[in-house]
């Protein structure tokens, strides 16, 4: 299990390295070009080639991409992923002050997911194609086939508009956080009660659940002790995927709740060119990704010993 | 009393090729204390007799006739009564062992659940299973060991050791040797002729290996295309066979000089009208095709074909 572990941390740092050299490579790509924004930011809209050059040549756009990259990662490992262009603002701290938010919707919304699609996805399998079925599968198709911006507007209709019981924008206490944590949660539930189900479906199945059965066990014991971990393991790979997404920032409900996280300044600083803001964003977003990936490798390691067992031999 | 007493039973099931009559009129009985084989062809229903006993078959399954445990019908017992039924009642060592271990439990908890099953809690309960996995050849060092660590054979001896530690009335073992290698095969048939418990639990050894049948079993049945064609003690029907399809199997063992038996059998969507195993038949007459045969019964053998019977 450790040399599985140290196996997977060492490919976490290639793929660490691969993220900083397509952030790079991506921003230098991307058209628009920076000495321009950051000489409007000095001296206004009224510029001269002059002024655009100074600003080129000060801060190294001049040097080649190899020399920018290895400044740029060597300032990076301090910590330091430079200035906003736009309000000049330390990128590290601005990304900082934005992660808080991002997780605690993140884990808010991925709570609901799991408290919600489990139950519900083992409900419908131990009663495949009986009412409850029906009607788990109906209501998971109806909420997976809804937009999030537009479950999101209808919730804010109902609890904002209508009801005026919840806040429809911003954070501050728990009332802000539950309509975009139910927004992200109800949709990835309904994506999730349907993997659960056909799991949990393929694995009742399996000749292990005849032996359960075979012994006396009861129906709650069979299910919990010899089907659930088994069902999880293809769900997990999906669930991982979903919290990649959201904690690299839930772009879409962040914007239509002005929630203040880390997708919110991604779309916020597309907005403006802010490039340095938007490389930091690109790269925690995808750095993110990465480690909960593994995090995700290592779960299944954890859980299923033949996988700990063919990679240690 | 015999501890199982199966009466005329029939399974069938609904398919998209038609009803599957995977049991057809199976009468027979197993003494306390008995070791009884049912012998047949894979694919013959064999194991969906097994199961049947256990009500182990998918809710689409459709039974007549009587099979009862005890004197107490199974066919017609409710969920806690087969709670009871299944496990301390009847066990079931089952076939292909690789699929049947949960892949993500450790062969000792598997073992323990059984003895949690009889009120035991888990610390005590996992003692006991070590030692009952000791007791079929699983090494001590090896019971926290996963399913996948093991051999076929392995993973048998710890099916057995499951099926041992419900402590059943009935024992069935389901192709224990199927899939396994000559000396896994040996050291399996070794075991299970060391479990046998000649007082008290009776066991159902359930295969298509008549060899392994004949040096286990007590009283043999050969079973054909659902219907059992021919029961008697194992001297009997080993050493005199009487049912031509009993004769064909004895004829194709390999001290016998694989004489095959040529064709194979019906399907059980679509089973002739006469006798079943009758397109086979050496012995065939005009007659085998229009009626069923009866079972005939004569000096304690049972035999299905009134042509070899007649005196």
């Amino acid at each position: 299990m450790i040399a599985y572990a140290l196996k997977r941390l060492v490919l976490l740092g290639f793929i660490l390295f691969g993220i900083t050299l397509l952030t790079f490579g991506l921003m230098h790509m991307a058209p628009g070009d920076p000495a321009f924004t950051i000489a409007e930011g000095r001296y206004g809209t009224d510029l001269t080639p002059e002024q655009v050059e100074q600003v080129r040549a000060e801060e190294g756009f001049d040097d080649g991409w190899w020399v920018q990259y290895q400044k740029w990662v060597s300032h990076l490992l301090e910590l330091d992923m430079g200035r906003s262009l736009v309000t000049y603002k330390s990128v590290t701290s601005e990304i900082a002050a934005r992660i808080p938010y991002t997780f605690v919707l993140a884990f808010t919304a991925s709570i609901i997911t799991f408290a919600t699609s489990i139950p519900l996805g083992i409900a419908s399998a131990v009663r495949k194609g009986r009412r409850q079925d029906v009607a788990v599968r109906v209501l998971s198709l109806v909420a997976a086939s809804m937009p999030n911006f537009w479950l999101g507007l209808l919730l804010i209709w109902v609890f904002a508009v209508v009801l005026g019981v919840l806040p429809s924008f911003g954070a501050g206490g728990v009332a802000h956080l539950i309509l975009p944590a139910f927004t992200l949660g109800i949709s990835m539930a309904a994506i999730n009660t349907r993997l659960v189900r056909s799991a949990m479906i393929e694995v009742l199945s399996q000749e292990y659940i005849a032996t359960a059965r075979m012994k006396g066990l009861d129906d709650w014991t069979i299910i919990s002790r010899h089907g659930l971990k088994n069902a999880l393991l293809p769900v997990l790979t999906f669930a991982g995927l979903q919290l990649g997404f959201l904690l690299g920032g839930a772009v879409v409900v962040e914007t239509v709740f002005s929630w203040p996280g880390i997708g919110k300044l991604l779309v916020d600083s597309i907005m403006v060119k802010d490039f340095s803001m938007i490389q930091g964003c690109v790269l925690v977003i995808g750095a993110t990704f990465a480690i909960v990936n593994i995090g995700v490798d290592l779960a299944y390691a954890a859980i299923d010993p033949r996988i700990r067992w063919d990679v240690d031999a | 009393m015999s501890l199982l007493e199966v009466e005329g039973l029939s399974v069938s099931f609904p398919s998209s090729d038609g009803l599957v009559r995977a049991n057809d009129g199976v009468s027979f009985t197993i003494a306390p204390g008995e070791t009884f084989g049912i012998v047949g062809e894979t694919g013959c229903g064999k194991t969906v007799l097994g199961r049947a006993l256990l009500r182990l078959l998918p809710d689409s399954a459709m039974y007549t006739g009587r099979a009862a445990f005890r004197g107490k019908d199974i066919l017609s017992m409710k969920e806690d009564e087969l709670k009871e039924l299944r496990g301390r009642g009847i066990a079931m060592v089952m076939q292909n062992p690789t699929l049947s271990l949960n892949p993500l439990m450790r062969v000792v908890d598997q073992v323990a659940e059984a003895y949690v099953l009889q009120g035991m809690d888990w610390k005590v309960a996992r003692g006991e299973a070590g030692r009952k996995l000791y007791h079929v050849g699983i090494p001590r060092d090896r019971v926290r060991d996963y399913p996948h660590q093991f051999s076929g054979g392995m993973k048998q001896r710890v099916m057995i050791a499951i099926a041992l530690a419900l402590n059943p009335g009935l024992l069935i073992a389901d192709e224990p040797t199927k899939g396994l290698d000559g000396e896994a095969r040996e050291n399996i048939l070794r075991l299970l002729g060391s479990i046998r418990d000649h007082e008290g639990r009776g066991t159902m050894l359930i295969t298509h290996d008549l060899r392994a049948a004949a040096g286990l079993c007590d009283r043999l049945a050969v079973m054909y295309a659902g219907e059992l064609v021919e029961i008697g003690s194992t001297l009997d029907v080993i050493g005199e066979p009487r049912h031509p399809y009993t004769r064909a199997l004895l004829g194709s063992r390999p001290e016998s000089g694989f004489e095959d038996l040529p064709g194979e059998g019906p399907p059980l969507t679509a089973l002739p009208r006469g006798c079943r195993f009758c397109p086979r038949c050496a012995w065939r007459q005009e007659d085998c095709v229009t009626g069923r045969p009866e079972m005939v019964e004569a000096e304690d053998r049972q035999v299905r074909c009134p042509v070899v019977m007649r005196p």
